[in-house]
């Protein structure tokens, strides 16, 4: 079953001076098993809209149905599993290297399964699995999480998400304040969680991580949805009207044609493909 | 979570233009007026003893509730924030009514009788305990209310400002009034972004699976602590911060700080300023003189 949203909005600290729309009618319908890239500049709604996904935040107006999960603007018609729906998405916030709390790594993964009712054993089994899919071994379980680098926190905090089995993965600017390097790393694991059945939804800035790893885009200004699709369609437009750049391949490739190289735009996902166009157009 | 109290609220209104140091004399004399004990002296046995006048204390908590609410409507603040965050208030009267109710005769009971407990040897409850409860349960209010117009209409900074020039008298003994007023004027600047984190930790641990209202005990202190620990750690991290910060703008505690901001003094400050302290010298000198409205007025002593 996948997410249809239908009109949905939120209003932030409603009915005084500094009330704030963050949502504004936002309607869409999402497939399970996509890799679905939330963009759009700071403060356009995304994080909000994340919230509503596992029922953190409940809308003003409209409605948003997870799976047999609603959850509505109106109380009457809000399911009240809570906390099925929470186990079913998991969210990964912005800095989601702040949650962590226990003495060590192997106890905070541990936190979100035995929450949801899982045995001790169990638990721990599911930890270790999801700290092995996170690249981290056997030698990290017993140190305290205040000890690790950013980048080995922001992992277990994944892995405590993950070792609850969602079926949808969140994942607030889940590369923020990462190198170059671990980001990709990141995204690389992220397209495996994918390829395993779970459906990925993540915030982003970066356009080229976008192209490279979103099957389907969204495009969200001022609190409304834009656009919709493919990435490959999507950037072939001009988007600096939503403050989006276009991702590195695309305007180096546009450049190209700009001199008359004639390149097709859609098969320059990355440098790989872009070379590869270029070698194509070259050899004739 | 929803905690708007100490927060600046952003909006052009008359008390928002009143100097923060009239503001603040202005707080404590309405504060007085409302902890002042108002007592009358009754003959009991022959002996004079001095109890609690519930109906004049409830006729100044009537009119000091009445002057925080226009004094709301003027700075244009809403009530629905500070009354979700009253709700918990009702846990604190409930317990100080079962503690009013279980210790016998605080005071000399003036109310009458409201119950007897036949279980408990006829133990007595007279109404004076539940006037008691209804007591403190006014004066938070009016405390909340008071200290919520002070923050949601002051900045920071003019707090800062308030504060070390009531301090500054003290400089003659040496004492740090800059430095104290620096870190006041810190704290307050963080609550809102510590709330703020607050809010995000919650949620992470919510997502998690963590509850803090609902299931067991055991299952609450989990989470509580799965917020506790992360917030003590940002905040550290944040003060941390912060100093280098500012250090790296060559802050010196001991350096006099000059002032962006000019205040002087205008007609509403004279105003704002005589009114509270002609309140509290009214109810100083009702207590003094021991004034009783509802004999000198009606003819008969209520109560």
């Amino acid at each position: 079953m996948p997410i249809t949203s239908k009109k949905l909005s939120y209003i932030y600290n409603p009915k005084t001076p500094v009330a704030k729309l963050a949502l504004d009618e936002v309607s869409f319908h999402l497939e399970e098993g996509g890799f679905i890239a939330l963009v759009g500049r700071t403060g356009c709604g995304k994080s909000t809209l994340v919230q509503h996904l596992n029922a953190l935040l409940f809308p003003t107006g409209g409605e948003i149905e997870i799976d047999d999960f609603l959850n509505a603007a109106e109380k009457k018609r809000r399911s009240k599993k809570l906390f099925e729906v929470r186990a079913k998405v998991g969210v990964v916030f912005q800095f989601s290297e702040q949650q962590l709390f226990e003495e060590t790594v192997e106890k905070d993964v541990c936190f979100g399964p035995k929450n949801f009712g899982l045995s001790e054993e169990k638990a721990l089994e599911k930890a270790h699995e999801s700290l092995a899919k996170v690249g981290l071994g056997e030698e990290f379980y017993k140190r305290s999480p205040f000890d690790l680098s950013g980048g080995e926190k922001r992992r277990v905090a994944i892995a405590g998400v993950l070792a609850c089995s969602p079926k949808y993965l969140v994942l607030d600017e889940p590369t923020a304040g990462l190198d170059p390097y671990g980001a990709k790393q990141m995204m690389e694991l992220f397209k495996s969680i994918n390829d395993s059945g779970v459906t990925i939804i993540f915030v982003t800035h970066d356009m080229n991580l976008v192209l490279g790893y979103a099957s389907e885009v969204l495009i969200f200004h001022d609190g409304k949805l834009m656009k919709q699709g493919k990435p490959e369609d999507l950037f072939q437009e001009d988007l600096s009207s939503y403050s989006l750049e276009s991702p590195l391949s695309y305007s180096f490739a546009r450049k190209l044609n700009d001199k008359g190289m004639g390149l097709e735009l859609s098969k320059c996902k990355d440098e790989v493909s872009l070379a590869k166009e270029i070698a194509k157009r070259k050899g004739k | 979570m929803n905690i708007t109290i100490g927060r600046y609220i952003p909006v052009q209104s008359p008390l928002h233009r009143i100097d923060p140091r009239v503001k603040i004399f202005c707080l404590i004399a309405l504060m007085v007026a409302c902890f002042l004990p108002y007592n009358r002296v009754i003959n009991v046995d022959g002996v004079d003893k001095e109890v609690t006048y519930w109906a004049l204390s409830a006729a100044i908590y009537g009119v000091m509730f009445l002057i925080c609410t226009i004094l709301f409507l003027v700075g244009r603040l809403s009530f629905g924030k500070l009354f979700s965050s009253m709700k918990s208030l009702w846990f604190t009267v409930a317990i100080l009514l079962v503690i009013y109710i279980l210790v016998p005769n605080y005071t000399v009971p003036t109310l009458g009788i409201a119950f007897k407990v036949p279980a408990m040897n006829n133990w007595t409850v007279y109404w004076d305990s539940f006037a008691g409860a209804g007591r403190i349960f006014f004066r938070l209010v009016l405390t909340m209310m008071l200290t919520f117009l002070l923050t949601a209409t002051t900045k920071p900074l003019e707090l800062t400002y308030a504060f070390e020039w009531y301090l500054s008298p003290l400089k003659i003994v040496k004492f740090p009034s800059a430095e104290v007023a620096m870190t006041i004027s810190i704290a307050l600047t963080f609550i809102p972004t510590l709330l703020d984190d607050v809010n995000r930790i919650s949620k992470a641990q919510a997502s998690r699976g963590a509850s803090f209202q609902k299931g067991g005990f055991r299952r609450k202190v989990v989470g509580l602590t799965s917020l506790i620990i992360p917030l003590f750690v940002s905040a550290f991290s944040r003060s941390e911060d912060l100093a280098n910060a500012m250090i790296c703008r060559s802050y010196d505690p001991k350096g006099k700080r000059t002032r962006y901001r000019a205040y002087r003094f205008h007609l509403i400050d004279l105003f704002a300023f005589l009114f509270c302290a002609a309140l509290m010298a009214l109810a100083i000198t009702m207590i003094a003189i021991r004034f009783d409205p509802f004999l000198s007025w009606f003819g008969v002593s209520l109560l």
